[in-house]
């Protein structure tokens, strides 16, 4: 009798594990993809002097840890050194990401990329960030990709700090952990849904339930398919 | 051997205990059976309640068709697509009609649409669970049922009269099976009604009766004749046709070069499939079956017929591939992946080896089954399809920003069309089947949507930005419509698709000049 209940218990144990191994390897294969303005053939900001074109925008999920923007370098005659600054607000103090490079190394059709540390609570959250060469004059400055008509939520491009109609053309990146994919998925299911339908604790707990039945179901088809053989 | 003297009292309580431990194992047996089916009962519940917790808003275009002709009939607009213009552009008559009739209680036809796909599916199983057991095959129908309900292709069919239609017919193979003949002409029928191709299941039924040399049950073929002729005759009478546009539609489509067919589609599929090597596990223990079906457990044979016309109908007719094509073909490869796996074990359990060992080998081996299932489900449960958002979205602009009679002209219309109210031009040839004649083997759906908008010239056009850069750039084109907003599926924030949309859509110029007439 003992040992029947430690074969039962050691079975539910290893059928936890299996699933837990299951849900973390299918959760680990899901990525969110990259959000941003991706129209902006038409315009473009010079960026040169005292300019500062720069990005407002709310980022979606999680995990924010890179962001496209492109540049058109096809005016650069002298090359000369530009700044990429990632800040909370437009006249914020606190610089979250820098980046420096020079305008004669930009190409064309490749966004400027600047890659930092993921930032974990960045759902929600407003960020900036903004371009400038100052050593760069007019007509000979790389450009950045502008739509005056895109509509994101959440974000807008800027002009030296102040906030314009449109959008620069840019991508933001996010690189999520387990928790914040299963958080994410928890959320969705639960967002626009009634009373106990609209917390995530009841599909943790239906999620459980559901395991554990499927557990005990299981043993029953093994059960059944070993013991009608032997009737 | 003891001789019991029954008059006694002593003799009586030795027959007592004698009967009581003789049926001992069989109250154990019942009381066994009863758990394993509330357990059944209580994994469908639950099942039932996760489908809808990560499928209930799922969405794709093409049942939003019979959604709107839901919405049309509900309203009191007539049963019609565009109104006042009678055409059958929805494969599923009578879902539309029970759409309708439930709307009146649960008005969000998409949501109502999921809900019924996901109880669809759970009875499904059930039904597969239930005739096995019939059959003294219970742990063949616990695992088809179980494999059934979280098969991943039949998640994406939610929405779609796809599981209602299987659901109808799997009933009326399993009514069959228990010699209730006018049970199972009745519930075939509805399947025909709900779909035109559950006709192929009568046949399909029809033609195993006659080869096992049955005597033919008259009144239920009469019946089910009555039935389906009835209703296709009132369908004729009202749409002019009894034949669904989309039939026609989809086979043109399927002679595009850009198109592929149902059974290159099916190949491709199962390469989708094959990618994943636990998955060829289901393909072997599926061959064991099919050979064990053959051979011992016939009572499958007319869903396994059933099957095999369906891929067979839908190969001659030659239409294009859409996933939702694929999802009937399931039931019959969960049972036999079931029947396989079951025969395996028992043959195992045959063997000299000891019952923990081929109770470990079960439970990995029903693991192993899961697991590529179980990865899916989660997948699909994160992804969405990028299309309903943003065409949501222009459907809601258009009804909020055009006038009610103004023509809309785009291509895939479900979402759109169901959100905006407004008549839809569609250049797939859905709604005008003008439009699917058109369709040859070098024809691009740009060159239909040229053909379209010339001839129907809608008032509205909405044109994908990459697949139609050409006809947007024509200066016929330009001439004749002007751009008013881009439309892009980057705006839902928790869209979770890799794919990017992007839509334009344009508005007839007031001094451009159309070259077509209104009438083609």
């Amino acid at each position: 009798m003992m040992g029947r209940r430690i074969f039962l218990v050691g079975s539910g144990a290893v059928w936890l594990i299996v699933l837990a191994v299951i849900v973390i390897t299918a959760v680990d294969r899901l990525s969110v993809p990259p959000w941003g303005n991706i129209s902006g053939d038409d315009r473009s900001a010079e960026i040169a002097g005292s300019v500062e074109a720069g990005q407002q925008f709310t980022a979606p999920f999680p995990g924010l840890h890179r962001i496209e923007v492109i540049l058109d370098p096809s005016s650069v005659q002298n090359a000369q050194p530009a700044t990429f600054r990632l800040r909370d607000e437009p006249a914020g103090p606190n610089t979250l990401a820098f980046g420096e490079f020079r305008t004669g190394d930009i190409q064309e059709k490749v966004p400027y990329s600047l890659e930092f540390p993921p930032i974990r609570d960045s759902a929600g959250r407003t960020f900036f960030f903004s371009l400038e060469s100052p050593q760069s004059s007019p007509g000979d400055a790389v450009t950045a990709h502008y739509n005056p008509d895109s509509f994101l939520e959440g974000a807008n491009a800027t002009l030296n700090g102040r906030a314009v109609s449109g959008n620069l053309k840019f991508r933001t990146f996010y690189s999520l952990r387990t928790r914040d994919k299963v958080d994410l998925l928890l959320v969705r299911m639960a967002a626009g849904r009634p009373y106990l339908l609209g917390t995530k604790g009841f599909y943790i707990g239906l999620a459980v339930a559901y395991v554990m039945v499927l557990g005990i179901f299981l043993w029953y088809v093994a059960q059944s398919i070993l013991e009608d053989e032997r009737a | 051997m003891s001789v019991v003297d029954t008059k006694s009292e002593p003799g009586q309580e030795a027959v007592h205990r004698q009967w009581l431990s003789a049926s001992q194992p069989r109250i154990a047996t019942q009381i066994s059976d009863r758990r394993q089916q509330s357990v059944a009962v209580v994994l469908a519940a639950l099942t039932l309640a996760l489908l809808l917790s990560l499928f209930g808003r799922w969405g794709y275009d093409d049942p939003y068709i019979t959604y709107r002709y839901a919405s049309n009939l509900l309203n009191g607009n007539g049963f019609v697509y565009n109104v006042g213009q009678r055409t059958l552009s929805t494969t599923a008559p009578l879902y539309a009609i029970l759409l309708a009739g439930l709307g009146w209680a649960w008005p969000d036809l998409p949501s109502l649409g999921n809900a019924l796909s996901a109880l669809s599916l759970v009875l499904s199983a059930l039904i597969l669970y239930a005739w096995a057991q019939g059959r003294g095959e219970r742990a063949t129908g616990m695992l088809a049922g179980l494999l059934l309900c979280l098969w991943p292709l039949l998640f994406l069919t939610f929405g779609a009269e796809t599981l209602l239609s299987t659901t109808l017919i799997l009933g009326g193979l399993w009514a069959y099976d228990r010699s209730r003949t006018g049970l199972s002409a009745v519930v075939l029928a509805l399947a025909a009604m709900v779909r035109p191709d559950g006709v192929i299941a009568a046949v399909a039924l029809g033609i195993v009766h006659l080869v096992r040399r049955q005597p033919i049950p008259w009144r239920s073929v009469i019946l089910y004749a009555g039935l389906v002729g009835t209703f296709y005759t009132g369908i004729w009478l009202y749409f002019g046709s009894p034949l669904p546009i989309t039939l026609l539609a989809k086979q043109q489509q399927g002679q595009m070069s850009a198109s592929m067919r149902f059974g290159a589609g099916f190949l491709d599929l199962a390469g989708q499939y094959g990618r994943q090597p636990l998955y060829w596990l289901h393909a072997i223990l599926a061959l064991v079956g099919l050979y064990w079906v053959l051979k011992k457990r016939r009572h499958w044979i007319p869903l396994l017929a059933w099957t095999a016309f369906y891929f067979l109908a839908y190969t001659i007719l030659g239409v294009s591939r859409y996933f939702w094509y694929y999802a009937p073909l399931v039931p019959a490869f969960v049972v036999l992946v079931a029947e396989g796996t079951v025969a395996l074990l028992r043959a195992l359990a045959r063997t000299r080896l000891s019952r923990p060992f081929v109770m470990l080998l079960t439970g990995l081996l029903l693991v192993a089954l899961l697991v590529p299932l179980l990865t899916d489900v989660i997948g699909a449960g994160w992804h969405s399809d990028p299309r309903h958002e943003v065409y949501r979205e222009i459907g809601q602009w258009l009804q909020g920003h055009t006038p009610p009679g103004a023509s809309i002209g785009a291509l895939e219309v479900g979402i759109i069309g169901y959100y905006a109210q407004r008549p839809i031009i569609d250049f797939a040839g859905l709604v005008q089947p003008e439009v699917a004649r058109q369709f040859t083997s070098a024809t691009t759906y740009q060159d239909s949507a040229a053909w379209t908008i010339r001839a129907y010239q809608p008032e509205y056009v909405l044109l994908h930005r990459d697949s139609f850069a050409g006809l947007a750039e024509s200066a016929w084109f330009r001439s004749a419509y002007q751009p008013v907003r881009d439309f892009t599926s980057q705006r839902a924030a928790l869209s979770l698709s890799q794919e990017v949309l992007w839509l334009t859509l344009y508005r007839q110029s007031e001094t451009g000049e159309g070259e077509g007439s209104k009438d083609p």
